[in-house]
């Protein structure tokens, strides 16, 4: 790598290029002290598996000095890891879909891993039930085999936004595949949503049409659904709190996935009772327990949706407190060669990496080199680690 | 009336809690304040009890229950309010942090669930339904009055419930257009209602699925105007670039949503060919065919609404130009008029054009030329949305129905777009051409589809295709008796509904995703070719292009400079040349490598 001031968390940041990056592990806890965020707060303690190796990803493209043969073609890739697989046409072949998911499976991360095991757990599950719905002919099995299927579908957008995110920036995609994990999580967030109003629906259904018609072979298979998602769960157990401090980019997928087979859980679970107190006589059970289920799926997946929608709409970025960053617009107008800020725009690639782009009016004599390192200064002791800044002379 | 008793405690709790921290009480000292609001809660409770006490008395006409009754309903009340009292948890805090309200919320519901699962057998859902829903308002309203808890330096006030449903309202109502779409709204509402029921009493699958799906449509509307409202408010300190974004995500929504929904109307379908149930057709074709007739009118309004754009515009004018060349002469004529371009061939529009080719529109706000090329052949319309040769959108080519979409957006002052949609290379080609030898600053933006619109649309063209399918279902079943024509009919719509959505889905994924937009691709690289060559740039590094909403687009460059040039001539120069490759708002940041 060109960028030698990738450094461990305990060194100071080199100023060669003012592309440099402080490690991960170093600046999210300056600033979370300074501001005054206790250490006890457990919501930012979050996950075994965050590691403290600087987190580089390096999604510029560079251009080479010497323009070959008159067109100087941004290169994207540093490393060809993942085949020099040129998007220019636009078409995402099947096999590029496929193949990096392979990858990925084999070499890739324990969750990815798991939830790979996890997800042809549940085909298979749905194999069975479809192909036992069609030899007896019973009805609620195909449908519920159908249900599950759906929640495969989704597990597997998940799954290979997963995969994809450790490809390189190319041409097209210039900050990379990382947003590919946040937009899996809002679709999952939709996705769940979307099931506690069709559960609601169901519960109308059920409530109005009265007709209790008590499928018994149904709850065998609840039961073996439910087993399923307590055992995904299980997998995904450190992401299995509603509301969580996302620091990485795969933090909300796999909390996405987490709260998709907890919501799915649930809705077992909701069966299961309902069938139960059906049997205890109690009427309108039915109706009471989906639209129990329904509430409570909603308000498990709201948090989720709107963090992710939040990163999704350029929000400022969720960690860092809105205090702290007029304060640095302060310290920025308050420097001698600055006579005032005219745009100042942040927002979140992926939760913990932001942006900003910043355009100052400075004065005539001053040196824009220390203008700019001053700031880029500033703003990295927030978190900000990718800044650009204009320096108008006017 | 029993539900009351569990309510009326939660409450009065909450409002002691919340007058608790007034001062005068508070020198009364903690406790002794909430002994004395639990005397007087409890004595409150006592009215009720009593009443309902009576109430059950009346009922029944026996003497010995009744000490134990009356003593049991009290035991109640006195319990519930204590029990909702506990809840408050550390008194040493006064500010009141908003999971507390969550969670009292949730413990006051569960405690009337309980109680009312003990006492009645019969749960009057409606009853619990409505408690619920007074209580969660009442809960905001007085959370929002006693959260002033706002960061410093942050301008985001909390807003009440009223001023949060007056505003959109508001805006809705002060435009023509969204106020056209808000009646529409009104209607496919009341048709819903409508459709569910007859659907529920003759048990026909393509009723209640086409409810539903008027229900999503509904939705979506609803979402789709709240989208374009709020896309207009101004950029904060909590959403720097504006809330532009909205749209595209809720096109991205209305997407994913068609399609799930779609998806389940599949699996229903095949769920009653597997179990095929009588269905009486008696009352079914005249509400189908109701249903067909307002989703027509929505679809009327749909264009309707482009339509009278198109008119109120001024000197709006369809110039068929043949050739690209003379729309030299369209150059100069800028009025600031809203020319969109649009073709379909939908028989009620009086633009018919079948063979003619090439509407340009345009105008800019900003008083830029584009130049639009639409070609269109005989029997699609396509619009927009033009990816290298592909066809993107409008897939739907079935019958007479076709609908091409506008890139429509609600704004008066906005542009509209502009763009090549060319269906031949050839074209495009000529197009470019054109480009270098105008030579004069020219945003070949591409044409921007409002995803907002696009997808509200696509849900409404879903739902009339859904009705015209019932309608073909239900004339089969009566006429000829093929009961799986029910069935059938709707797995084929639903089908066609999905593959339409996906080329949506596919462009607000992209637009999400930060990819480069696809109209600028070859015009990007040739700017930062262009740029690499000035005189003195070293290089060029994280260039950054990216689609904020569908008509703007940002950037961010660094460009490495050596020290001896004139480092403000560069910088000029090079926000020239992306200004003219169509990037308006970018940010330059310029260094001097050592």
């Amino acid at each position: 790598m060109v960028d030698t001031s990738d450094s461990f968390p305990t060194c100071p940041p080199k100023h060669e290029s003012f592309n440099h990056r402080m490690a991960d592990g170093g600046s999210p806890r300056t600033w979370s002290r300074v501001y005054g965020i206790e250490d006890g707060d457990r919501r930012f303690s979050v996950l075994r598996t965050y590691s403290f190796k600087p987190d580089l990803p390096r999604s510029d493209s560079y251009i080479s000095i010497i323009p070959l043969e008159g067109e100087g073609l941004p290169k994207g890739h540093r490393k060809a890891d993942f085949g020099r697989e040129q998007n220019t046409s636009g078409t995402l072949s099947v096999l590029h879909l496929v193949v990096p998911l392979f990858k990925a499976i084999r070499s890739g991360n324990r969750l990815a891993r798991k939830l790979a095991l996890m997800l042809s757990l549940n085909v298979a599950c749905s194999t069975v039930e479809l192909v036992i719905g069609l030899l007896t002919g019973r009805v609620g099995l195909i449908s519920d085999a159908f249900h599950l299927t759906f929640g495969c579908g989704l597990l597997t957008f998940s799954l290979f936004a997963m995969s994809l995110s450790q490809k390189k920036s190319d041409e097209a995609y210039t900050y990379g595949y990382k947003r590919l994990e946040v937009l899996a999580a809002f679709t999952n967030a939709l996705f769940l949503l979307f099931m506690a109003f069709s559960l609601a629906v169901e519960a109308l259904h059920a409530f109005i049409q009265d007709e209790s018609e008590h499928k018994h072979y149904l709850i065998v298979s609840a039961v073996t659904n439910l087993l399923v998602n307590l055992l995904g769960v299980w997998f995904f157990r450190s992401y299995a709190r509603i509301n969580i401090a996302y620091r990485k980019a795969e933090d909300m997928n796999c909390h996405s996935v987490c709260l998709h087979v907890l919501a799915d859980s649930i809705r077992s679970a909701g069966l299961v009772l309902a069938s139960w107190l059906l049997s205890l006589g109690i009427e309108n059970a039915e109706a009471l327990c989906l639209g129990l289920v329904s509430a409570a799926v909603f308000m498990v997946a709201l948090p989720l949706f709107r963090a992710s929608g939040g990163i999704l709409l350029q929000k400022v970025p969720a960690n860092v407190p809105s205090s702290a960053l007029s304060k640095c617009l302060r310290q920025v107008t308050a420097l001698d060669e600055v006579s005032e800020v005219t745009l100042a725009r942040f927002w979140e690639l992926v939760p913990g990496h932001s942006i900003g782009s910043l355009s100052i009016v400075v004065k005539e004599e001053a040196n824009d080199e220390a203008v700019l390192r001053r700031v880029h200064e500033l703003y990295h002791d927030l978190g900000i680690q990718d800044l650009t800044v204009q320096t108008n002379h006017f | 009336m029993p539900i009351l008793l569990p309510f009326l405690s939660g409450f009065l709790g909450f409002y002691e809690r919340s007058s608790g921290n007034a001062s005068p009480l508070r020198q009364l000292g903690k406790k002794r304040t909430r002994l004395a609001s639990l005397a007087i809660t409890t004595v409150i409770l006592f009215i009720p009890a009593s009443i309902s006490f009576f109430i059950t008395v009346g009922g029944k006409n026996e003497n010995s229950v009744s000490a134990w009754d009356m003593g049991w309903s009290l035991v109640n009340t006195v319990l519930f309010g204590v029990v909702l009292n506990e809840n408050f948890s550390g008194d040493d805090k006064v500010v009141f942090r908003g999971k507390d309200i969550n969670r009292e919320f949730l413990v006051t519901l569960f405690c009337t669930l309980v109680w009312e699962l003990v006492y009645l057998p019969n749960l009057s859902l409606p009853g619990f339904m409505l408690c619920g829903f007074l209580l969660w308002i009442a809960v905001w309203e007085l959370g929002s009055s006693s959260l002033h808890y706002s960061e410093i330096g942050s301008l985001v006030h909390s807003e009440s419930l009223y001023s949060m449903i007056r505003n959109p309202i508001q805006h809705i109502m002060s435009e023509k257009k969204t106020r056209k779409i808000a009646f529409f709204l009104l209607i496919n509402t009341t048709y819903m209602f409508v459709e569910f029921v007859a659907g529920f009493m003759s048990n026909s699958l393509g009723l209640i699925s086409d409810a539903c799906h008027m229900l999503f449509d509904c939705a979506a509307l609803a979402i789709g105007l709240y989208a374009s409202y709020i896309s207009r408010l101004p950029a904060n300190s909590q959403f720097n670039y504006g809330r532009g974004r909205f749209e595209v995500l809720s096109g991205y929504a209305n997407a994913v949503f068609l399609v799930l929904v779609g998806a389940m109307i599949v699996v229903e379908s095949m769920e009653r060919i597997l179990d095929p149930q009588e269905i009486s057709t008696s009352s079914l074709l005249a509400v189908s065919i109701g249903g067909l007739l307002v989703n027509i009118i929505g679809l009327v309004f749909f264009h309707e609404e482009h339509h009278h754009a198109h008119g109120a515009g001024g000197s709006c004018t369809h110039p068929h130009i043949h050739s690209c060349s003379n729309s030299h002469s369209k150059l100069n004529s800028n009025a600031n008029s809203h020319l969109i371009s649009h073709s379909h061939s939908h028989v009620t529009h009086v633009h018919d054009h079948n063979n003619e080719h090439s509407l340009d529109c345009h105008s800019h706000s900003n008083h830029h030329h584009h130049h639009h090329h639409h070609h269109e052949k005989q029997n699609d319309s396509c619009d927009h949305h033009k990816k290298g040769d592909r066809h993107s959108h409008c897939s739907i080519h079935k019958g007479n129905d076709h609908h091409c979409n506008h890139e429509e957006h609600y704004r008066h002052d906005h542009i509209n777009h502009a763009g090549d949609h060319n269906h031949e290379n050839s074209s495009k080609h000529n197009h470019e051409h054109q480009n270098l030898l105008v030579g004069m600053k020219e945003d070949s933006k591409h044409s921007h589809i409002d995803h907002n619109m696009e997808g509200s649309f696509l849900q409404v063209l879903a739902d009339t295709l859904g009705s015209v399918g019932v309608v073909i279902s239900t004339l089969l079943i009566k006429y000829k008796g093929w009961l799986i024509a029910d069935p059938a009919c709707s797995i084929f719509i639903s089908v066609m509904i999905i593959s339409s959505v996906i080329p949506l889905l596919r462009n607000s994924a992209e637009i999400l995703l930060h990819r480069i937009p696809r109209s600028l691709e070859q015009t990007l690289k040739e700017a930062i070719g262009d740029i690499t060559r000035i005189e003195g740039v070293h290089g060029v590094s994280g260039v950054h292009v990216w689609n904020f909403s569908n008509t703007e687009i940002v950037g961010t460059v660094h460009l490495h400079v050596s020290s001896e040039h004139d480092k403000d001539l560069i910088k000029k120069r090079a926000l020239d040349l992306f200004q003219q490759a169509g990037v308006k708002d970018i940010i330059i940041q310029v260094e001097c490598p050592r």
